[in-house]
C-alpha cells in the first residue's frame, strides 16, 4: 500500500469517492497521507479537533467510546470505510476515539485539502452530501428501531 | 520637530549647506572664465594678428598661444566638473541624512501616539507615510539651498556675460522671464492640491493592500480574493485619475516654459544678427552670447523646475507633518525617562469610572483591589470586561473617573513606569520577527545598550551617522535586558528565570521541537559531537521501537523516506543547506551527478514525475489553491513540468534542452518515494541509483566538507534531530513523530545537554507571527509577562477556563509571582475558583466585587 495506484484502488470502493473519476481520485490520493498504525495505537482521541477525514486502506480500526465501566469499543471499521468526516464538516470535536485493532494503513486527508477539493469540484460535494444524508437516514432508522424495541 | 520644510533643512544641515554654498561660489569665477576663453580663442588666437603675445614673461607665437588657451580651457573644464562632482556627492549625502532624520523622527513620533490614536489610523497608512511618501524628498533635501543659489548664480553669471557683451541682447534674454514667473505659480497651486489628494489615496491604497495580506487566511476560507482585488482596483483607478490630472498640468507648465524659452533665440538671431551686420557688435561676441544663451537655458530650466518641486515637496512635507502631530502624542518626557524608574506597587483603585459606549457601558463607582490579590473577572462579554482589563493595564482611557495604581493615576504615568509596573497578556500577544529567546525577553527590553567599538566593524561610521541624523546611538543587537527593574543579578540569573518560566507555561516541548530543527555552530560542534553520537546510540538501546518510526541510512540500502538526491549523494555538506535546490547549487554536486551518470537517471525519473504532475493538474485550474498543497514542490516547478509534458507529449525518447534537464533533475532530486508515492521508482531504477551512490561516494571522498552518512560521524550541516536519528523519519509513521521527539528529548537530557539544547531551541528565528500557533503565541505572551515580574499582571484570554490545564497554569502563575496582583478574565463559570476576589460585570456594565475564599 505504498503507492498512489494502490490507494486509488481502495478509494474507488469508498463511499464518498466512489463516483469520482480516476484523474480526480489520483489527486485525492496524492493530497492525502498514507499512514501506518500498529495494534493499539490511537488515530485520534475523543474531544480532539476534527481536522481530517480517514479512509481505511488496509487492516481494521475500532471506535472507542467512554462508558460507565471505562472505555469500550462499539464498532469496527475495515477496508474501504471512511470515518472522521462529520467532525470536518460540522467543526465539532471528535465524539469518539479511534484505535488500530490490527496493523492498519489509512489515508488521512487534511480538512483544508478536502475543503479545497470540494471547492474545486462542486459535483464531488454533491456526492458527499448524498453519503451524509444516507448516513443520517440510517441513523434515524436505527433510532426509530431502538425506540420501538 | 520643524513644521516648515525650509526650517527643517536649515536647522539640520547648516554646515553641509554652507559647504555646498562655498563650492558654488568657488565655481562661479571658473565658469565665467570658461565662457570668456572661447571668445579670446576666436578673437585673439584664431583671428588675431599681433604675435608673439607676452604672458607671465613668456612669449607665445600664434599656434603656441592657441594651444595655451585651449589648455587653460581644458583645465577649467576639469576643475568645474571636479567641483560639480564633490557638490553632487555632498548634496546626495545631505539629502540621505535628512531623509534618515525625518523617517526616524516620524517613526519616533508614531511610538509616542496614544493607543487611542491607533483606532483611527492604520498601519498601512503609517508605513506609506514614513517610507513611500517621503522618499522623493531625499533627493530634494540636499538641494533646497544649493540649487537656487547654484543655478540662480549660474544664471546671473551667464546673463552678466551676455549684458557685458551687449545690453540689448541681455534684455532680449530676460524679456520673457516675468511672464513665466507670473503664469507658472498659478498653475502650480492646482498641482499642490492634487498632490495632497494623491498622497491621501496612496495611503489608503497601502492600507488596503496591507489589510488583504494580513487577513489572508480569511481571504482563502471565505473566498474573498476578488472582493479585495476590487477594493484595491478602485483605489488604483482613483490614483490613475489623479495622476492623469497631475500629468496634464505638469506638461502644460512644461509646454509654456519650452515655448517661451524657444522665443528668446529668435530675438538673438534677429537683434544680434542686425547688430553684427551694422558693425555694432563683433561676430565673436555674438557667437559667445549664443553659446552663453545655450548654457542659460539649462540653469533657467533648473530654476523653474526647482520652483515646481519646491511647491510640490513643501505641500508633501506639510501633509506628512500634519499626520504626525496632534494632542494625542505623548510628550517626550513621558515616553523616555533617563533615570531608573521605580515600579508602581500598591492597591489598584477604580474611582467613579465610566467606560462609555465603546467600553460596553462599563460603570465602576468604587473598586479597590489590594496588592498581591488574585482576581477573577467574570461577565462583561459585550466588551466591558475587555475594557476593564485594558484600563487596568493603562491601555484604555476611561470616559470619566480614573484608575489609580500604587497611588498614581495610570493616565499620568510615563511609558517606562507602565512598562515596569504592568504585564498585559492578551489572547494574541505581539510577536516580533526575531528569535524565540528575544520574544520571551521582549518585556525587559527597556535598557538601551551603548554602541561599542566591538559591536560592528564600521562602528565609527555608524556612530557618526547616528549622531549626524539625530538617531538613537544604541546597539540594536546588544543586550537590552533591564536587569535592575526585573530584579535580576545578571545574565545567569536571567537564564535561570527564563528556563524556569518556559517550563512553567508549557513551552518546553515547543522549544525542544525547535532545537531538534536547529544546527550547531562551529564552536559547539566539537563540544557536542561526542554527546550527540552517544545519544544516537542510546536512542536505539533505550527506545528500540524507534526503528519502526525511523528508516536508518544504510550504505547498501535505498532509503524510501529520503530524497533521491540524498540517496545518490549519501553525504551531507558540512555547512547547512536547507533545500534540495541549495544543495544543487554546489558545482561539485553537479559534477558528481555527471561523472557517475546519475544525471541521466534523474532526468528519466524527473520526466516520469513531470508526467504524473501533468496528469494531476489537468483537472485543476492554473490558479487553483490546491497547487499549493503539493508538499515539497514549488508551484512554479509543477506548472513548468506540466507545460513541458504538454509540449513534448508522452514520447519516451526526447532530446531535452539544458534548462529542461535542470528542471527534471530538480524534480527528481526532491522526490521522496514514501511521501510522494508516484509509480516512478521501479526496483531496477533503485538498483541503478545505488550504483550511482557508490561512484559518487568515491568522487566526494576527496572533499573534506562532504561528510559521508557514516553512523559513527557527526554531520554539522544537518539538524540536531537529523544527527541524533541518523536516518529519516518514516512518512507513513507521521502520527508517531511526537513519540520520537519525546524519546530524543530523553536521550539528549541523559547526555547532559538539556540546558544547552534548550538554548539552541530558544535561538529559533520566528519569521512571522503566523509561523507560531496561537496556543504557542499565548504561552510566549504569558512567559514574557512572568519573566518581567511586574507587580501587576493582567491576563485576558489566557488561562481563563475551568479546564484542569488552565487551573494548573493559574496555580503556577500564582506561585511564580507571589507578591504580584494577578487579574484574569474568567471565561466560563467555575474559572473563578481559587481567586482571592471576584469582579463580576453585569450585562448593563455595572461592576460588583466579592471576596472569595480560595479552596
Amino acid at each position: 500500500m505504498n503507492n498512489i495506484t494502490d490507494v486509488i484502488d481502495v478509494l474507488q470502493e469508498a463511499a464518498i469517492f466512489r463516483n469520482i473519476d480516476a484523474k480526480r481520485l489520483k489527486l485525492v490520493a496524492y493530497l492525502g497521507q498514507t499512514l501506518e498504525y500498529h495494534v493499539g495505537e490511537r488515530l485520534f482521541e475523543r474531544g480532539d479537533e476534527g481536522d481530517a477525514v480517514f479512509v481505511v486502506l488496509d487492516g481494521e480500526v475500532e471506535v472507542i467510546v467512554p462508558t460507565a465501566a471505562g472505555e469500550a469499543p462499539v464498532a469496527v471499521l475495515g477496508k474501504y470505510e471512511i470515518f472522521g468526516e462529520m467532525g470536518v464538516f460540522s467543526g465539532q470535536a471528535r465524539s469518539a476515539a479511534i484505535q488500530a485493532k490490527t496493523k492498519a494503513t489509512v489515508l488521512r486527508l487534511e480538512k483544508t485539502a478536502l475543503l479545497g477539493l470540494l471547492q474545486e469540484f462542486p459535483d464531488v460535494a454533491l456526492d458527499v452530501i448524498k453519503v451524509l444524508a444516507k448516513r443520517l437516514d440510517a441513523t434515524n432508522q436505527q433510532l426509530a428501531a431502538a425506540r420501538i424495541s | 520637530m520643524e513644521t516648515n520644510l525650509f526650517a527643517f533643512v536649515w536647522n539640520n544641515s547648516k554646515r553641509e549647506q554652507f559647504l555646498i554654498l562655498l563650492l558654488t561660489l568657488i565655481s562661479f569665477p571658473l565658469i565665467y572664465f570658461s565662457l570668456e576663453i572661447p571668445k579670446i580663442i576666436i578673437n585673439d588666437a584664431i583671428s588675431g594678428i599681433k604675435f608673439p603675445k607676452n604672458i607671465f614673461e613668456y612669449q607665445f607665437e600664434q599656434i603656441e598661444y592657441l594651444l595655451f588657451l585651449c589648455g587653460v580651457f581644458l583645465i577649467l573644464v576639469i576643475l568645474i566638473n571636479a567641483i560639480k562632482w564633490v557638490m553632487n556627492v555632498l548634496v546626495g549625502l545631505t539629502g540621505e541624512r535628512l531623509l534618515r532624520r525625518l523617517r526616524y523622527s516620524l517613526f519616533e513620533r508614531a511610538m509616542r501616539f496614544r493607543i487611542a490614536r491607533f483606532r483611527s489610523i492604520r498601519s498601512g497608512e503609517v508605513i506609506q507615510s514614513i517610507l513611500g511618501e517621503i522618499e522623493p524628498l531625499g533627493g530634494f533635501f540636499g538641494e533646497v539651498i544649493a540649487t537656487p543659489i547654484f543655478q540662480g548664480g549660474l544664471l546671473v553669471v551667464y546673463l552678466t556675460f551676455i549684458f557685458v557683451q551687449d545690453w540689448t541682447l541681455g534684455l532680449a534674454a530676460v524679456a520673457l522671464y516675468p511672464l513665466q514667473a507670473f503664469i507658472i505659480p498659478k498653475l502650480q497651486n492646482k498641482i499642490v492640491s492634487l498632490n495632497r489628494k494623491r498622497s491621501k489615496n496612496t495611503r489608503k491604497l497601502a492600507d488596503k493592500i496591507g489589510e488583504a495580506v494580513s487577513v489572508i487566511p480569511d481571504v482563502h476560507t471565505n473566498d474573498t480574493a476578488l472582493w479585495h482585488l476590487a477594493q484595491v482596483s478602485q483605489r488604483l483607478y482613483e490614483n490613475t485619475i489623479i495622476r492623469l490630472q497631475l500629468f496634464k498640468r505638469k506638461f502644460t507648465i512644461k509646454f509654456i516654459n519650452n515655448f517661451l524659452n524657444q522665443l528668446t533665440p529668435f530675438m538673438f538671431y534677429s537683434i544680434g544678427g542686425y547688430l553684427v551686420i551694422k558693425g555694432e557688435l563683433d561676430f565673436g561676441s555674438l557667437v559667445a552670447v549664443l553659446a552663453a544663451y545655450k548654457d542659460v537655458a539649462g540653469p533657467w530650466k533648473e530654476v523653474l523646475n526647482y520652483s515646481q518641486r519646491w511647491t510640490d515637496f513643501k505641500s508633501r512635507y506639510d501633509y506628512i507633518i500634519e499626520s504626525f502631530t496632534g494632542d494625542d502624542i505623548l510628550p517626550k518626557e513621558k515616553a523616555y525617562v533617563e533615570e531608573q524608574v521605580v515600579p508602581l506597587k500598591g492597591d489598584l483603585v477604580f474611582r467613579k469610572v465610566e467606560g462609555g459606549p465603546s467600553a460596553g457601558a462599563l460603570i465602576i463607582p468604587e473598586l479597590q483591589i489590594p496588592q498581591g490579590s488574585m482576581v477573577a473577572v467574570l461577565g462583561g462579554d459585550g466588551g466591558a470586561r475587555e475594557a476593564f482589563l485594558r484600563m487596568t493595564a493603562g491601555l484604555e482611557e476611561p470616559a470619566a473617573g480614573g484608575v489609580v495604581y500604587g497611588g498614581q493615576n495610570l493616565l499620568d504615568c510615563s511609558i517606562p513606569q507602565i512598562g515596569r509596573s504592568v504585564s498585559y497578556v492578551g489572547s494574541d500577544p505581539g510577536i516580533v520577527s526575531r528569535s524565540l529567546r528575544e520574544n520571551l525577553l521582549y518585556g525587559l527590553f527597556s535598557r538601551a545598550p551603548e554602541l561599542v567599538a566591538t559591536a560592528t566593524p564600521d562602528f565609527a561610521n555608524l556612530l557618526r551617522e547616528a549622531r549626524l541624523t539625530g538617531n538613537i546611538h544604541a546597539d540594536p543587537n546588544g543586550d537590552w535586558v533591564d536587569y535592575d527593574s526585573a530584579e535580576l543579578a545578571g545574565p545567569e540569573a536571567l537564564e535561570a528565570r527564563l528556563m524556569e518560566v518556559v517550563g512553567l507555561v508549557g513551552l518546553s516541548s515547543d522549544i525542544y521541537t525547535y532545537a531538534l530543527e536547529g544546527r550547531l555552530d562551529g564552536a559547539r560542534v566539537q563540544a557536542w559531537e561526542g554527546a550527540i553520537l552517544s545519544a544516537r546510540r542510546r536512542l536505539r538501546i533505550d527506545h528500540p521501537n524507534v526503528t519502526s518510526i525511523v528508516e536508518d541510512w544504510r550504505a547498501k540500502r535505498f532509503n524510501t523516506n529520503g530524497s533521491l538526491l540524498e540517496n545518490v549523494l549519501y553525504a551531507s555538506l558540512s555547512t547547512a543547506r536547507s533545500s534540495v535546490a541549495d544543495v544543487l547549487d554546489d558545482q561539485r554536486v553537479w559534477q558528481a551527478l555527471l561523472e557517475s551518470g546519475a544525471d541521466e537517471s534523474l532526468v528519466e525519473i524527473g520526466a516520469d514525475i513531470a508526467r504524473e504532475f501533468h496528469e494531476l493538474i489537468t483537472v485543476l485550474q492554473a490558479d487553483s489553491v490546491v497547487l499549493d498543497s503539493f508538499q515539497g514542490f514549488q508551484r512554479a516547478d509543477i506548472l513548468a513540468a506540466s507545460e513541458l509534458v504538454e509540449a513534448v507529449g508522452w514520447r519516451a525518447e526526447v532530446k531535452w534542452s539544458r534548462e529542461q534537464r535542470n528542471l527534471l533533475i530538480r524534480l527528481a532530486a526532491g522526490y521522496i518515494p514514501r511521501r510522494d508515492r508516484f509509480d516512478v521508482l521501479s526496483s531496477e531504477r533503485r538498483k541503478r541509483l545505488l550504483r550511482h551512490r557508490k561512484a559518487i561516494r568515491i568522487f566526494l571522498a576527496s572533499y573534506e566538507d562532504f561528510i559521508d552518512f557514516d553512523e559513527k560521524r557527526f554531520m554539522p550541516g544537518r539538524t540536531i534531530g537529523g544527527n541524533v536519528l541518523h536516518g529519516k523519519r518514516r512518512f507513513d509513521r507521521r502520527s508517531s513523530w511526537k513519540k520520537l521527539d519525546a524519546a530524543m528529548e530523553k536521550v539528549i537530557g541523559g547526555a547532559g545537554l538539556r540546558e544547552d539544547f534548550m538554548r539552541i531551541g530558544l535561538r529559533h528565528e520566528i519569521s512571522s507571527p503566523s509561523s507560531v500557533s496561537s496556543s504557542s503565541r499565548r504561552k510566549i505572551g504569558l512567559a514574557r509577562g512572568l519573566i518581567k515580574k511586574a507587580p501587576l499582571l493582567v491576563m485576558d484570554g489566557v488561562a481563563g477556563t475551568n479546564s484542569s490545564v488552565d487551573v494548573d497554569l493559574r496555580g503556577a502563575v500564582r506561585g511564580a509571582a507571589p507578591s504580584s496582583t494577578i487579574i484574569y478574565a474568567a471565561l466560563e463559570a467555575g474559572a473563578e475558583t481559587g481567586a482571592d476576589m471576584v469582579v463580576e460585570i453585569a450585562n448593563d456594565g455595572s461592576v460588583r466585587s466579592k471576596r472569595e475564599v480560595a479552596p
